[in-house]
């Protein structure tokens, strides 16, 4: 550990001279995206639904489990596509500690999103914090899989149906990721993926929604696009959602490297898990139940055992170069346009606030070496080790 | 119909093979289509695969794949130069940035947008995503855009907005527009898609209005995969724009804005992939402008022996087009209705469909909203045009043989209706 002084944040030369980043961008072979694209410009087929776009629905059919796969231009889209499809009105409970583009979907699909604490513990919505967001008006709920967890999807398949609700997912983080044994993708009227460059599956931006509702998937793919030839439902709203050929063959590369991107993932969290295992404060975010992509490495902060709050560590970490993140920070429940309107009904959300306070993401992805997690981790060590004398020099300096 | 010569003697003709000699050898009747693979009418123009690879590499080395990269920054830029308007705004598709320009315009109100009803079938949609109802309105008979008079009385106290349409072969009268929306105090937005490129009294169509909006679809002059654009020379509005693109995140909040003002942000970002071949279908423009004119101008030398038959002309001889689409015009004297006519050129292998039509207000494609009047003109030209196959998958010899085609309807369209009627086709 260098000497306080030669912080970067004081002054001294960053730890590292390039930033590393909380982002997956794993980039598939370049001789394969090459014959990839050759193969589009050759076909001169771009857009569309073309046969690279069917190609990656029918692969990630076979690969979740589920009937049907519809590809859009990106994860939001997707959510806003499928709540459009799924012919609600009124309500749609959310959780509030969520990346802010999963409530934004549900407003622009005409819904009044309501939002509902966290269970501090699994940083997710449970059958008691959707409760208390429930009204007459409800008509439905949005889980979210967070860090490739499931939103305990058996329990909120139950209160959904015993307070009459369609129950959907937002599934960004979640592609690679199982629970019970079945596949996330196959929960609820509906799920939502991201193939965004920072998530494990690289379309540079993409998505898709999956579903075993056969009436569902027309009405999707038919607001999906404005073509006559693509018309497979009454619909009353479409939006052109399409991906295009280069974000589809940029998902199928990436979609036959997930298994081993997954297994690299897996052995970067598990070399921050050795080296952060015994540090006092920072507790990292266990996958224990069931499959998971590790494309996050959460850390939780506890100010009293480690003598700063995580806001000094992110600023710390930060100007090292190690562009760690604070997910979600603010919560929805205290950003525009949802503070202070119907959204925040249900008034507080402790669970929520906790998580927004504490949680950091460390970098992890394709780009981060094991040399890298090391270092990551000698800084922590060693901030952590000083971390009153840190504090109080920046108390001096501000 | 008297046979001429010049009816038959189709400059760059075909080879026999492409020649129809007898009714009965019509596609539709059963004989051979001229094309096997269908000839479509978008512009599907793309760069040099080696270029693009080069680009996209660069992206790869970058790691940098979306998220305002250095690629989308620089089609940005470029864009913004050609249209020589201050701020260029890229997006995911021209459609999302419609739907984001009608939502900020109305300040989080439900309202009504005017537009035309002779026009793209995915505007009414545009405007219901923003929270607004259609309100359509009638069309001036040369430029098919919105006729300044008729979106004068249509403005009530719930209009939010103007989305006037710039047409390929007219942008329409933008200053009778623009003065009506200012005297009334409305915002007007353009959708400039297929005006790529055009000038209006001299000046490249881009600063017009609040804002405008160009595609960067495949099939659009641009191609892009997908891909869109805006394009204004208001700063406030650029800023406000390229927040919501980016889902509106507190740390991005322009500095401009009040606290109190909300807008509702999304994921409209373009992506590198999408970038780099816009910006190199943007160096090859006037090139794929010019293929466009020759095709254009090649139709045209035949078609204008046609009687009843006529390519829609640039009204404004003197200002620029990208005759991205070729637009026929079909009149009594031919001897085929409109729809006929596209049922015979689409078994021939021309992919192609009626233009604007049915008009919007009566079509079922967005279901009704606003009791709608009739639209006299908009309803006269939807039963008019069609559109012919054109774009890079289109050569001057495919040309000739559609034209070989039309001059053989020409000279023998009443037998073919009359053998089309026989079969109750079309």
């Amino acid at each position: 550990m260098k000497p306080i002084g030669e912080l970067a944040v004081f002054g001294g030369e960053p730890a590292f001279a390039l930033p590393v980043h909380v982002a997956q961008l794993n980039l598939p072979e370049w001789t394969t995206v090459e014959q990839s694209f050759r193969g589009i410009f050759q076909r001169r087929y771009y857009a569309n639904n073309g046969p690279l776009v069917l190609a990656l629905e029918q692969a990630l059919a076979e690969r979740i489990g589920v009937d049907h796969v519809v590809c859009v231009t990106n994860g939001t889209l997707g959510l806003t596509i499928l709540a459009r499809g799924l012919e609600l009105a009124g309500e749609v409970v959310v959780p509030a500690f969520t990346f802010p583009a999963t409530v934004q979907a549900l407003s622009w699909a005409g819904l009044t999103p309501v939002l509902c604490d966290v269970s501090a513990e699994t940083h997710m919505m449970t059958s008691v914090t959707a409760a208390a967001a429930l009204s007459r008006e409800t008509m439905g709920i949005v889980g979210v899989h967070l860090w490739g967890r499931a939103c305990d999807p058996a329990e909120l398949q139950t209160f959904a149906a015993e307070h009459d609700l369609t129950l959907f997912f937002d599934a960004c983080h979640a592609i690679g990721c199982s629970h019970g044994g079945r596949e996330i993708g196959v929960f609820g009227a509906g799920e939502v993926f991201s193939f965004h460059a920072t998530k494990i599956l690289n379309g540079a931006e993409g998505g898709c929604i999956t579903t075993n509702d056969a009436r569902l998937a027309d009405r999707l793919r038919t607001i999906r696009n404005f073509h006559g030839s693509q018309t497979f439902a009454t619909v009353d709203t479409r939006i052109n959602g399409k991906m295009s050929e280069a974000q589809a063959a940029m998902a199928l590369a990436s979609l036959a490297d997930l298994p081993r991107n997954i297994a690299a993932n897996r052995e970067r969290y598990r070399r921050y898990d050795e080296l952060l295992g015994d540090l006092p404060g920072i507790s990292l975010m266990r996958y224990p139940d069931h499959a998971n992509n590790f494309q996050y490495v959460v850390v939780q902060i506890d100010e009293t055992s480690c003598g700063l709050h995580r806001d000094v560590l992110f600023r710390l970490l930060t100007a090292e170069n190690v562009l760690c993140r604070r997910h979600f920070y603010p919560g929805v429940h205290r950003m525009t346009p949802y503070r202070n309107t119907i959204a925040t009904r249900v008034g507080a959300f402790p669970g929520t606030d906790r998580l927004c306070d504490s949680l950091l993401q460390l970098p992890i992805g394709q780009a981060v070496a094991s040399t890298d997690i090391e270092r990551i981790c000698d800084l922590l060590r060693g901030i952590l080790e000083r971390a009153e004398e840190i504090v109080a020099r920046l108390r001096k300096q501000r | 119909m008297p046979k001429t010569e010049s009816m038959l003697a189709v400059p760059g003709g075909s080879d026999e093979r492409d020649v129809k000699r007898s009714v009965d050898s019509l596609a539709i009747f059963g004989g051979a289509p001229l094309f096997a693979e269908p000839r479509p009418i978008g512009q599907l123009a793309a760069p040099d695969i080696d270029d693009y690879l080069a680009l996209i590499k660069q992206a790869f080395d970058r790691r940098w794949l979306t998220n305002g990269g250095p690629i989308v920054e620089r089609l940005e830029q470029r864009l913004a130069d050609f249209h020589a308007a201050r701020h260029c705004i890229a997006v995911a598709n021209a459609g999302l940035g419609i739907i984001m320009l009608l939502r900020l315009l109305a300040g989080n109100r439900h309202g009504e947008v005017i537009m035309p009803a002779f026009s793209y079938r995915g505007l009414p949609h545009f405007a219901r995503w923003a929270n607004q109802t259609p309100r359509y309105c009638d069309v001036a008979v040369d430029s098919h855009a919105l006729d300044p008079q008729a979106v004068d009385e249509a403005i009530g106290p719930q209009v939010t907005a103007i989305l006037a349409v710039c047409n390929c072969h007219s942008p329409g009268d933008i200053d009778g527009l623009s003065r009506v929306a200012a005297t009334r105090g409305i915002p007007i937005l353009f959708d400039s898609v297929y005006a790529q490129g055009a000038t209006y009294r001299g000046e490249i169509l881009g600063g017009f209005g609040v804002a405008e909006v160009y595609s960067l679809h495949a099939t659009k002059l641009i191609n892009g995969f997908e891909g869109g654009y805006i394009t204004t020379n208001d700063a406030d509005l650029a800023a406000k724009l390229r927040w919501q693109r980016d889902f509106c995140l507190p740390g991005t909040r322009p500095p401009s804005m009040t606290e109190s003002e909300t807008i509702l942000g999304l994921n409209a970002k373009l992506n590198e992939l999408h970038a780099a071949m816009a910006l190199l279908s943007l160096d090859r423009i006037d090139d794929t402008i010019a293929r466009n004119r020759q095709r254009f101008e090649a139709y045209q030398q035949v078609c204008r022996q046609f009687p009843g038959f006529s390519l829609l002309v640039p009204p404004e001889p003197d200002q620029q087009r990208n005759y991205g689409l070729i637009v026929a015009e079909i009149a009594p004297s031919w001897p085929l209705s409109r729809d006929q006519t596209i049922a015979v050129l689409n078994a021939e292998g021309a992919a192609i469909a009626p233009y604007y039509s049915p008009p919007l207000h009566q079509s079922d494609h967005v279901s009704r909203s606003l009791p709608s009047r009739h639209l006299l003109v908009t309803e006269s030209l939807a039963t008019r045009f069609l559109q012919l196959p054109g774009g890079e998958l289109v050569s001057l010899e495919d040309v000739a043989t559609f034209s070989n085609l039309l001059a053989f309807l020409a000279e023998n369209g009443a037998a073919v209706a009359a053998a089309l009627t026989e079969r109750r086709i079309g």
